[in-house]
């Protein structure tokens, strides 16, 4: 049972970590703890037998994605000083907003914990009859559609608000 | 054949962005309204709901009356959207093609939302619906489109990762992500407190979704901020099929006990109120209509909350008519806006002389929104009382009664400041907004009237509708 | 062919005269008259017959006579008095516009007072009963002298009485659990009498109040007075004397003999007694100190309403038996009275005590004749009708407590000083030297007025033939109580009490100024000349005020609500708008926060 401790930590250094992230004043910092959130997760995921997805976990987000963003940022001019204050000034939110995660995560363990509960509800084996990999693969043809819609999307999206028009140019 | 609504806009995009021919946005624009036409008369075909192609690549989509709605709903949105596209004169031609385009994805993906039949298909449906709507929203470029787009992806990213936890426990539970099994196992774990916890996730994503009181603190800012073509879209169509369609999805699979219900009734009522005296003292006229879109969402899930098909039946019934005129309102607030080059209320005045279709469609647009008989909300809100009424919540069904003294209200102050009053000096030589939008308000406005006039038939085709 | 007639004829005739263009006067007049003739001939022929309305219509108007024959009695003496009436009219009125809407509203008001006498089922009943208001108000409306303000009194007071009356109606529909008035009855008077709860006594209450307003008393008495002033003689006749009479009657025998059963000498009855006493005393009090003859009549009349409601609230055989004969003397020797008013009026130009200087015995020798008859019966006069029906309701009044009695004596020593009084006044007192020329009536003014006038006397003398008529009427069987000491002793006491009047006159006659005598100095003692003057104590007025300061003071809490609803309301819903609008700050960390407690909400309520 040591595992589910350390997976009990992992996860609430992810939660804590990734509002550090989100709140940071500065881009850069949080470009990093993005990073370590993304290790953390690899981390999470070796322990949790999951290998090829850590690996690509680790590599993909903590290794590419940052050092993109790093250097992104890098380039761009760095915070003034008015607006650092003023980001200070709302620290005492952030803390106040990671106390309530805190309780809410703590006050649904307690109410689990209450109740003697199967945890893991499994249909019966009768209706079992489609496979994992039947659900997963087999019966996605419809978010195949999706997608590629949801490629197309994206495609735009970058068109629209990435690339400069011939009109504002 | 209903495969086709999901095919045509997927290749419609292919098409147009193939650069075969040198295609002008007015070209694309018109290749737009026409699907959306096309999707208003081609649902009325009599074999609109084989299933032959469907067969024919194995998906799983299914057609029902519901979905019918739906469709037909976000037909005449589009229509509307492409129409103020057209005259809008704040957007660039370019980004007209990028916004069909858009639309047209959409599109696609509210049709496959409005098929499927698997829960971890309406998930990628509704990121798609998502993904397009940043975009629109922030088409403009400007900082607070771009602030609002980036809200709307914050908070809807949580409902993201609800839905998709919501899916995972599901799936885990059921060993299948489809409605049937998903069903299935409802009825044997249904008070697992596992599965509790995976439908209060799934309902508060779709309660993002749809922007109900308090999950709704992205939509004033998404409505009022994007470009107006954006906002008709949106707020006609976008989050009602997203977030309240889904519920009512949910609601044939879910087990749907009383606390469910009372989630349902709770967060609706909350909305109405909220919302609408939250509407009262805006002066932005699209922000104002923003939150009375999340007011009558609310009376939409108060309807599902009364538990009772009767109760469904009126929150899609005031679905549709809520689109409709909601729709028609934002295409008012964008003929104004390209007129008087502004959205504050309080700049405005006496206009009614000026644009007569305008001011007459909105007079009969909030009339109906404020449930004045014989147009097409009364009868909408009346369902909803009566489903109310007789599922025993009694103090809702009042509730919601008296909900209405608000909207008349918040809706008198802005007829009252908009188009009565004295004329100002400045607007004198305003004239009515182009003619696709006054195509796109006369449209709407029949549609509302006609629905009221023709109740006794539209209830009959829906109870039909509702058959199957 | 049967008593409908008697509500289409008039009716249409009326509408017609409206409609008529004001070239055809004289058609017009005929046309009136040969209404009044016809529906007097209809009354007379369909007399006591029972007639249902023809089977298929039967469901929807269920009108017909009553087996004991009141109502067709009533309508042919109304029939018979309009019809002198309506002569009467022709002559004493000048040819205009005005007279054509009264003709026309005559007309309706007799059709409409048909249709309630027929009527066997209550809501026809109230239609006809408040159709008749709109004939009411046109009639004084056509007037001379700024009729208008009184006829709206009149309507109001009408109205208000009247609405007591629909609710009495209502609750005894509702206690019958019938609209048909002979069914209801039935259904009523399975209730035991003396059991009546809180209820059937309300509704008897109500019907009451109908009843006594229509009949002019206490109350309810204020606009006739005025209306005597304003309103042409004609209308005093018919509508004043006849139909308020005869409807307040019959609605008070109806109620007291058929929908209810009222036992003597109960509550109900001693305080309706109570009622009638004290309207007969302060209505012939007011009489006496009227300067005006029309005014005097008409407040003798709200009297003689008194006395109808002491006998029939005796709730005794003898006492309906006296209150019917003794309308029926009352309308016939007061519109006598009124005829020669009007007369008076038609000569003099006014029937003011201060204009009139007197000694129009010679002038007007045949008006004279006709007062001393209807004066005669009006003073109760032995050997005249209205003598009769007076012993006889001071015998019912008698036989429940002799306080009663002496109440109506009272009234009738005042009622005999004053028409010697004004006897002197007009036809003797021989300074008779104003400006009109003084003649006598025309020989159609004057015809009406002797009819009346001999009938008061011939009918006295034949007393016999009306009572046993009306006892068969009213399908009762008189006791045979004419021989008894009792009588001899009551008919000894009125004599006595008309030697009193005479004995008072005769002391007042030296003075040649004043014929009342004692009674003046015992009036101002009462200060009932003051009652009559102060016409803040008219009971319309007092309402009228009240009901304007009970406006001020709602007007007073509208503004209050007013403020209510315009500032506080709105402030309170503007602040919670401010509220609302400044908790969406854009801040996108509340937006999440606000996620966060809901989701909290949501597991808080599963």
């Amino acid at each position: 049972m040591e595992n589910l401790y350390i997976h009990i930590f992992l996860l609430a250094l992810i939660v804590i970590i990734s509002v550090f992230a989100v709140s940071h004043y500065r881009i850069i910092r949080g470009a990093i703890l993005l990073g370590a959130v993304s290790f953390l997760v690899s981390i999470s995921l070796f322990m949790l037998k999951a290998p090829i997805a850590a690996m690509f976990e680790l590599s993909v987000c903590t290794g590419l994605i940052t050092v993109i963003f790093i250097s992104v940022i890098s380039l761009t001019n760095p915070v003034y000083a008015g607006q650092k204050k003023i980001n200070e000034m709302s620290m005492v939110k952030k803390i106040i907003i990671l106390f309530l995660i805190v309780a809410v995560c703590g006050f649904f363990i307690y109410l689990f914990d209450e109740k003697n509960i199967n945890w893991i509800p499994v249909m019966n084996d009768a209706q079992k009859t489609v496979t994992t990999k039947d659900s997963l693969w087999n019966l996605r043809h419809v978010d195949l559609i999706g997608q590629a819609l949801i490629l197309l999307t994206g495609i735009f999206a970058v068109v629209v608000l990435f690339k400069k028009g011939k009109e504002e140019k | 054949m209903f495969l086709l609504l999901v095919l045509i806009p997927l290749f419609l995009v292919l098409l147009l962005n193939l650069n075969l021919y040198k295609v002008n946005y007015k070209i694309a624009v018109l290749i737009a309204g026409l699907f959306s036409l096309f999707q208003m008369f081609f649902i009325f075909s009599p074999n609109f709901f084989s299933t032959g192609l469907v067969d024919l690549l194995s998906l799983r989509f299914e057609c029902d009356g519901i979905s019918w709605i739906m469709l037909f709903s976000i037909a005449i949105v589009s229509f509307a959207a492409i129409c103020v596209l057209y005259a809008s004169e704040t957007i660039a031609s370019g980004k007209k093609f990028h916004f069909v385009n858009l639309v047209l994805l959409a599109l696609a993906g509210m049709n496959g939302l409005v098929f499927v039949r698997d829960i971890f298909s309406i998930y990628v449906f509704i990121e798609i619906i998502a993904a397009t709507s940043y975009v629109l929203i922030a088409l403009d470029k400007t900082k607070k489109s771009l602030e609002a787009s980036f809200k709307y992806l914050v908070i809807s990213s949580v409902a993201t990762v609800m839905m998709l936890s919501a899916v995972a426990i599901l799936f885990m539970a059921a060993g299948s992500t489809d409605f049937i099994k998903v069903a299935q196992m409802y009825k044997e774990y249904g008070a697992n407190p596992l599965i509790v916890v995976a439908s209060v996730f799934f309902i508060v994503g779709l309660f993002i979704k749809g922007g109900v009181m308090p999950f709704h603190g992205w939509l004033p800012d998404a409505y009022s901020a994007s470009p107006n073509p954006t906002s008709v879209f949106l707020a006609g169509i976008v989050t009602k099929t997203t977030g309240i369609y889904t519920l009512v999805r949910l609601y044939a699979i879910f087990d749907f006990n009383y606390s469910m219900q009372l989630v349902f009734l709770v967060f609706g009522s909350l909305s109405i109120v909220i919302a609408a005296i939250g509407a009262i003292n805006q002066d932005n006229f699209k922000r104002m209509l923003a939150y009375s879109s999340i007011s009558q969402v609310g009376y939409i899930v108060l309807a599902f909350g009364s538990g009772t098909i009767l109760g469904v039946f009126a929150g899609m019934f005031h679905l549709f008519n809520h689109s409709v005129f909601k729709s028609l309102l934002f295409v008012n607030a964008s003929a104004l806006e390209s007129r008087v080059n502004t959205n504050q209320i309080h700049n405005m005045s006496g206009l009614a002389s000026r644009m007569p279709v305008t001011s007459t469609t909105s007079v009969i647009a909030f009339l109906s929104t404020a449930g004045i008989p014989p147009l097409a909300g009364f009868w909408s809100k009346l369902l909803i009382v009566l489903a109310l009424w007789f599922s025993g919540n009694k103090e809702f069904a009042v509730l919601a009664l008296l909900a209405s003294i608000f909207t008349l209200t918040y809706f008198l102050i802005m007829q009252k400041k908009i188009f009565f009053g004295q004329l100002k000096e400045k607007f004198n030589t305003i004239k009515e907004a182009r003619f696709t939008i006054r195509l796109a308000s006369l449209f709407l406005c029949a549609i509302t009237i006609l629905t009221g006039l023709f109740f006794p038939i539209i209830l009959n085709f829906m109870a039909f509708l509702f058959s199957f | 062919m049967n008593i409908i007639l008697s509500i289409i004829i008039p009716s249409a005739a009326g509408v017609l005269i409206y409609l008529l263009p004001s070239k055809f006067n004289k058609t017009k007049n005929v046309l009136f008259l040969a209404a009044a003739a016809l529906n007097f001939l209809i009354a007379v022929v369909f007399y006591g017959k029972i007639i249902c309305i023809c089977d298929a219509s039967a469901y929807l108007v269920n009108l017909f006579f009553r087996n004991y024959e009141l109502n067709s009695f009533m309508a042919v003496f109304l029939a018979a008095v309009t019809l002198i009436t309506s002569i009467y009219a022709v002559a004493f009125m000048k040819q205009n516009k005005k007279t054509q809407v009264f003709y026309g509203s005559m007309l309706l008001a007799l059709s409409c007072v048909n249709g309630v006498l027929f009527s066997d089922n209550f809501i026809f009943f109230l239609f006809f009963w408040e159709a008749l208001m709109i004939p009411m108000f046109l009639m004084i409306a056509s007037g001379e002298n700024k009729p208008v303000p009184t006829a709206i009194k009149a309507f109001t007071i009408s109205a208000v009485a009247d609405l007591c009356l629909m609710f009495g109606v209502m609750l005894v529909c509702v206690a019958g659990d019938s609209f048909s008035i002979s069914k209801g009855i039935c259904e009523l008077k399975a209730v035991v009498p003396g059991t009546y709860g809180l209820f059937t006594t309300t509704a008897f209450i109500m019907l009451f109040i109908g009843a006594a307003a229509k009949l002019g008393a206490m109350p309810f008495h204020s606009w006739i007075p005025e209306a005597s002033a304003k309103a042409p003689v004609a209308f005093m006749v018919f509508m004043v004397t006849a139909v308020e009479k005869i409807l307040g009657i019959y609605l008070l025998i109806r109620i007291t003999n058929d929908f209810f059963i009222i036992e003597q000498s109960s509550f109900i009855s001693v305080s309706a007694m109570t009622f009638g006493i004290i309207t007969a005393l302060v209505a012939n009090a007011l009489a006496m100190v009227q300067t005006d003859f029309k005014k005097m009549l008409s407040y003798a009349s709200i009297g003689q309403a008194g006395f109808m409601i002491v006998a029939v609230s005796t709730m005794s055989v003898i006492g309906t038996v006296a209150a019917l004969i003794h309308m029926h003397a009352h309308v016939i020797y007061k519109s006598g009275l009124f005829f020669v008013s009007g007369n008076i009026e038609k000569a003099e130009g006014s029937t003011d005590m201060n204009v009139i200087k007197g000694g129009l015995r010679k002038s007007m020798p045949y008006t004279f004749v006709a007062f001393l008859l209807s004066g005669a019966a009006f003073a109760g006069v032995p050997f005249f009708y209205a003598f009769y029906s007076k012993e006889m309701i001071y015998e019912s009044a008698l036989s429940v407590h002799w306080i009663f009695y002496a109440g109506l004596l009272i009234c009738s020593l005042i009622a005999i000083i004053t028409i010697i009084n004004w006897g002197a006044r007009l036809f003797f007192n021989g300074q008779n030297n104003s400006a009109f020329e003084d003649k006598e009536a025309s020989t159609w003014m004057f015809i009406p007025t002797i009819i009346f006038a001999l009938a008061c006397a011939l009918l006295g003398l034949f007393h016999q033939v009306p009572l046993k008529i009306i006892s068969v009427v009213l399908n009762l069987n008189l006791p045979e109580t004419h021989s008894n000491v009792l009588t001899v002793i009551l008919i000894l006491i009125s004599l006595i009490l008309f030697i009193l009047a005479v004995l008072n006159f005769i002391k007042a006659y030296k003075k040649k100024t004043d014929y009342l005598g004692y009674a003046l100095p015992a009036a101002k003692f009462l200060k009932i000349d003051k009652l009559n003057l102060n016409e803040n104590l008219d009971p319309y007025n007092i309402f009228i005020s009240f009901i304007k300061r009970l406006s001020k003071v709602l007007f007073v809490a509208d503004k209050a609500l007013n403020y209510f609803y315009d500032l506080v309301i709105p402030a309170g819903i503007g602040e919670m708008a401010r509220s609302t609008r400044k908790a969406h700050n854009g801040n996108m960390s509340v937006y999440l926060l606000w996620v966060l407690i809901g989701i909290v909400c949501i597991f808080i309520i599963f």
